[in-house]
């Protein structure tokens, strides 16, 4: 199923679920970041605390599978902790965790296209797909269905943007980005960014209308039979 | 809070969110059809987004707490305007009633302006009104001009620039001063030659015709009085 290890950010210094007491909550990222280039390691556990949540919603959503985008917010978490020594605190750090993410989902797409091509899946190695993972504060067996039909009808419609209006709004709803952060993230305008939010929520009504009509005229049929 | 601010808020979180920050959005939304329009026909897809997180998830998003981010550098209308022909296909879901009652408002503003731009007219042609010629006025006498026995209010020099100036482009490619004088009888019929030569009017409308009848041309002279209705307007007592 997944085949990148679980990193175990304790073994990088710090300790998972104490938090170390020279650390204060409010701590900015960059601040934090700091303290990892200066030698105390774990501090990144905070920097995973307050992204792993919405990192992996984006991810989810993006890649359609949760062990996957697990693995591509782990593999976003190494990369980061790796190039902190390279990083330059002028940029904020959450848009370059942002950017890396990003690519790490394309990157992560294309390994799997070309692994799909050489050799078919087995079977049974579907994972965990996207509908099974639906989390939802309703835990009645209707309000789960229901949730999970939401998420299903969501992510089709997502699949039927442009790529960068899905991201866009991937980051703006999952990942909760403002909208310069989006523009710093997909590294276009800040009027790009809107724009693609826009355009793509409009989209988006404009296929839940069809997909409504459908599920009418369908449901008018069958009440015909 | 403008446009910009609204599209942030709106994009933001839930919304309403039950609390006294809504106001302001919601008063701006009173006002702003479009961005009630905009707001109607997101939120399908906003409440769809909404849905699809739990509430545990939802913590570590940000909210609308009646803070608006101070990110915005241009704004939100400049691109929204060169999206109106995509939104147009959109059906808005505010009620229907409300729809047509401004498109219905908009009607009568058109038609209410154009019966006050008639009105006018005719009450401006018939102050200048002669017998036996039509009820077109001296706006330009490069045009119509009266016969010279007639107690046809005159202009000055004066006045004839001023009107002259307040021509479209199209009419004062012919300099008053340099355009024929014209009498036209009521019956009278004119060639293209003489067509030709009426400046402003007869140069758009009826271009094509080999002769038009006074009648036509007063007509026509009328028609365009409504375009250049702040001649017609114009008092010079």
């Amino acid at each position: 199923m997944t085949n990148a290890p679980k990193v175990d950010w304790a073994a990088y210094g710090g300790q998972a679920g104490t938090p170390n007491m020279n650390q204060r909550p409010t701590d900015s990222d960059a601040a934090l970041v700091e303290r990892v280039r200066a030698g105390q390691t774990d501090c990144f556990e905070e920097l995973v605390r307050r992204y792993q949540g919405p990192l992996t919603r984006v991810a989810r959503s993006r890649l359609g599978r949760v062990d996957w985008a697990e693995d591509v917010v782990q593999e976003t978490f190494m990369a980061a902790y790796k190039s902190c020594g390279s990083y330059d605190p002028r940029y904020n750090f959450r848009t370059w965790l942002w950017t890396i993410l990003l690519n790490q989902c394309r990157g992560h797409y294309q390994r799997r296209l070309r692994r799909a091509r050489i050799e078919p899946a087995p079977a049974g190695a579907d994972g965990v797909s996207l509908d099974e993972a639906v989390e939802t504060g309703d835990t009645s067996p209707l309000g789960k269905l229901l949730a999970k039909e939401r998420a299903a009808t969501l992510e089709s419609v997502l699949r039927q943007l442009s790529t960068v209006q899905a991201d866009a709004l991937r980051l703006r709803f999952f990942g909760g980005l403002k909208f310069h952060e989006i523009a710093a993230t997909m590294q276009c305008s800040l009027n790009t960014a809107k724009s693609r939010v826009r355009c793509g929520l409009e989209r988006m009504a404009l296929l839940l209308e069809d997909a409504g009509a459908q599920d009418q005229s369908s449901g008018a049929a069958r009440q015909e039979h | 809070m403008n446009c910009d601010q609204v599209f942030d808020v709106l994009t933001r979180g839930p919304f309403p969110t039950g609390t006294a920050c809504d106001t302001p959005v919601e008063a701006h939304l009173r006002v702003c059809p479009e961005c009630r329009r905009l707001a109607d026909a997101l939120r399908p897809a906003l409440e769809l987004f909404q849905e699809a997180i739990s509430p545990e998830e939802s913590r570590d998003l940000p909210g609308y707490w009646c803070s608006v981010g101070a990110e915005r550098t241009q704004p939100l209308v400049s691109y929204a305007r060169e999206m109106e022909p995509k939104r147009a296909k959109l059906r808005p879901m505010q009620p229907v009633g409300q729809s047509r009652g401004f498109s219905a408002l908009s009607a009568w503003g058109l038609a209410a302006a154009l019966a006050l731009g008639v009105t006018l007219g005719s009450l401006v042609s018939t102050r200048w009104s002669l017998d036996g010629y039509s009820t077109v006025p001296p706006i330009n006498d490069s045009h119509v001009v009266v016969r010279p026995d007639d107690d046809q209010p005159r202009f000055t020099p004066t006045e004839r620039k001023l009107l002259a100036g307040m021509h479209t482009a199209a009419c004062t490619r012919h300099q008053p001063s340099q355009a024929p004088r014209y009498t036209v009888g009521q019956q009278q019929v004119l060639g293209t030659a003489d067509l030709d030569n009426l400046a402003c009017c007869t140069e758009c409308h009826n271009a094509n015709s080999d002769s038009v009848s006074s009648y036509a041309t007063v007509a026509v002279s009328q028609s365009c009085r409504i375009c250049h209705k702040d001649q017609a307007t114009l008092s010079f007592d």
